[in-house]
């Protein structure tokens, strides 16, 4: 697989490796003693999902160690291929934000499902995550809960000492705002079907905080910043039930825009000058170039996990690039330079500092 | 047979006839009438309780299939047009994304091979005809065939054709199926309970 590193890291070494091929991204987290944890899905260009990829070429075994998968929220570009993922890791559980119980969000599901309008999506990925969970059902139990494990603020995901994985979001509002907003997408009796698209509003995303002894790093979602102090980056930087400690890794919100940015958070959450990666959005254009001089301006350690512009198209059947040149007056691969950034650190020795390395496209700037 | 079948079949019959009709005459531009006048009654569809609806959806979703299948092939078959042949080199689905000024962004998916590159792609709305201006916004399906013609003489001219689907309504049938299926999903995962 190209653009990934190779070699499994050691037992007692944890591992955030970032991926983003351009539109979407996927964090895996090595937990110690060859355990795994995977934040989020995407897809390389062949549609295959990249953390199974990943882990199959490290050699493990994916379905006796992947041991939880969590998707941060709903939207296409953190959750494709994660079905698939999910099949293949048998053992894991599934984490998702508490709002997903909701009958909306299943409602919304099942008519997507039916209606058939484009390809795949989000919302095929989730039902088909919903259906693997049923199926895995115990058949001698008829009460047995096979739901997915609902995330919310202030839980403790991971125990395994010294490391801790602590959800900060979604606050009891977020989560109340994101079953609002299942109902408002739900479609009227007579209103034209269409495909349910990524950015509609659900700030109900899951940030993650791994805190490893003196060690943290801060996985931001697409968590944006809101008017409100009870959701938005507000609520988490008011928690007081947050583990009180400063992260050197920081997994930059919402591909960099500036609505997820807050001076705060580089002061109350994050140690001075801290890594901090970024995966791409094609689709929003971001990071924008004033995102990029603004989180330069934060911290001298960026990284992009793939150039923010996909590399032109080029068909080798003559005609078909000069028959959409005739319309298009712009086009670019959605998924080109795929690359990882990888840190990784000592568990047992607080005085390792992070080892970044970059595989792929992935770049510092 | 209920009142609403034999209105399945009604409407079924007068496609059918359209569609003879079509089938003689054959030219891209009658192809494209076709097309517009079946989504416009897909659009009208008399709105009704009960199955039948669906059926009938689904019945003139098959036929709108069916015509968009029968021009390729005539659009393929070289003597039809004896003057001039038409090949397509590519199909796209397209899901537009983002609608500004005169600029739509939309994701366009290999219709031969969705495992090929998915495309992101910028283009005006002027190259979208002006009966289907209505349907462009987020979430709407259109369809992006690149074409090549060869004339007589052997001048070839590569060119792009953009037809928006007019995707049908959301039924009651639609909606009362996706909650009981909800319901019961709801009911294995999550047990049920109150949210
Ligand atoms: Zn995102």
């Amino acid at each position: 697989m190209e653009g990934t590193s190779e070699g499994a890291p050691a037992p007692e070494s944890i591992e955030v490796s970032i991926f983003g091929p351009g539109v979407g991204e996927c964090s895996v987290l090595h937990l110690g003693d060859g355990k795994w944890f995977v934040v989020d899905s995407c897809t390389d260009k062949r549609g295959d999902p990249i953390a199974l990829n990943y882990l199959r070429k490290l050699g493990v075994n994916i379905t006796e160690d992947v041991t939880d998968i969590l998707v941060t929220h709903w939207h296409d570009d953190h959750i494709a291929g994660v079905a698939e993922l999910f099949e293949a890791a048998d053992s894991a559980t599934f984490h998702c934000p508490s709002a997903f119980d909701s009958r909306n969000l299943l409602q919304l599901l099942s008519l997507q499902r039916g209606a058939k309008i484009s390809g795949s999506s989000g919302c095929d990925e989730l039902a088909n995550v919903f259906e693997i969970l049923r199926e895995r059902k115990p058949k001698y139990s008829r009460t047995a809960k096979v739901g997915p494990e609902l995330v919310k603020a202030d839980q403790v995901l991971v125990r395994k000492p010294p490391l801790e994985l602590h959800a900060l979001s979604p606050s009891s509002t977020d989560i109340t705002n994101a079953r609002h907003d299942f109902a408002e997408l739900l479609p009227q009796f007579k209103s034209p079907k269409r495909r349910l698209l990524e950015w509609y509003e659900n700030d109900a995303s899951i940030v993650l905080l791994l805190v490893c002894g003196e060690r943290s790093v801060l996985l931001g979602a697409d968590r944006e910043t809101t008017d409100h102090q009870n959701t938005g980056w507000s609520v988490i930087l008011n928690s007081s039930v947050r583990p009180q400690v400063k992260a050197g890794v920081y997994k930059v919100p919402h591909h960099g825009s500036e609505n997820a940015d807050r001076e705060e958070i580089w002061t109350e959450l994050l140690e001075k000058d801290p890594l901090s990666v970024v995966a791409p959005y094609r689709t929003s254009g971001l990071p924008r170039k004033s995102d990029i001089k603004r989180l330069k301006s934060r911290t001298t350690q960026l990284y992009l996990t793939a150039p923010v512009e996909g590399a032109e198209p080029s068909h080798s059947s003559t005609g078909i690039d000069e028959g959409m040149r005739a319309v298009a007056r712009q086009r670019q691969l959605l998924r080109s330079g795929f690359g990882q950034v990888r840190v990784r650190f000592d568990r047992d020795d607080d005085d390792d500092g992070f080892n970044v390395a970059c595989f792929g496209s992935a770049h510092q700037i | 047979m209920s009142s609403l079948d034999m209105l399945a079949v009604e409407h079924s019959t007068g496609i059918s006839e359209d569609w003879e009709w079509f089938e003689e005459r054959g030219p891209k531009e009658q192809f494209l009438r076709e097309l517009k006048m079946l989504e416009d009654r897909l659009a009208n569809l008399p709105i009704s309780e009960g199955s039948a609806e669906v059926d009938l959806n689904q019945l003139l979703m098959k036929e709108m299939e069916r015509l968009w299948e029968s021009w390729r092939e005539h659009s393929l078959k070289p003597d039809s047009r004896p003057e001039t042949t038409v090949d397509i080199l590519k199909e796209w689905e397209g899901v537009v994304l983002t609608v500004s000024n005169d600029d739509v962004q939309a994701r366009l998916t290999d219709m031969n091979d969705p495992a090929n590159q998915e495309e992101l792609v910028t283009f005006g709305l002027d190259a979208i005809s002006p009966q289907d201006h209505e349907l462009v916004e987020p979430g709407a399906v259109f369809y992006w065939t690149v074409l090549r013609e060869t004339d007589a003489f052997e001048n070839v001219r590569n060119y792009s054709q953009i037809r928006f689907r007019r995707l049908p309504a959301w039924s009651r049938g639609d909606l009362e199926r996706a909650e009981t299926e909800a319901e019961q999903l709801h009911e294995e995962l999550f047990g049920g309970r109150d949210e």
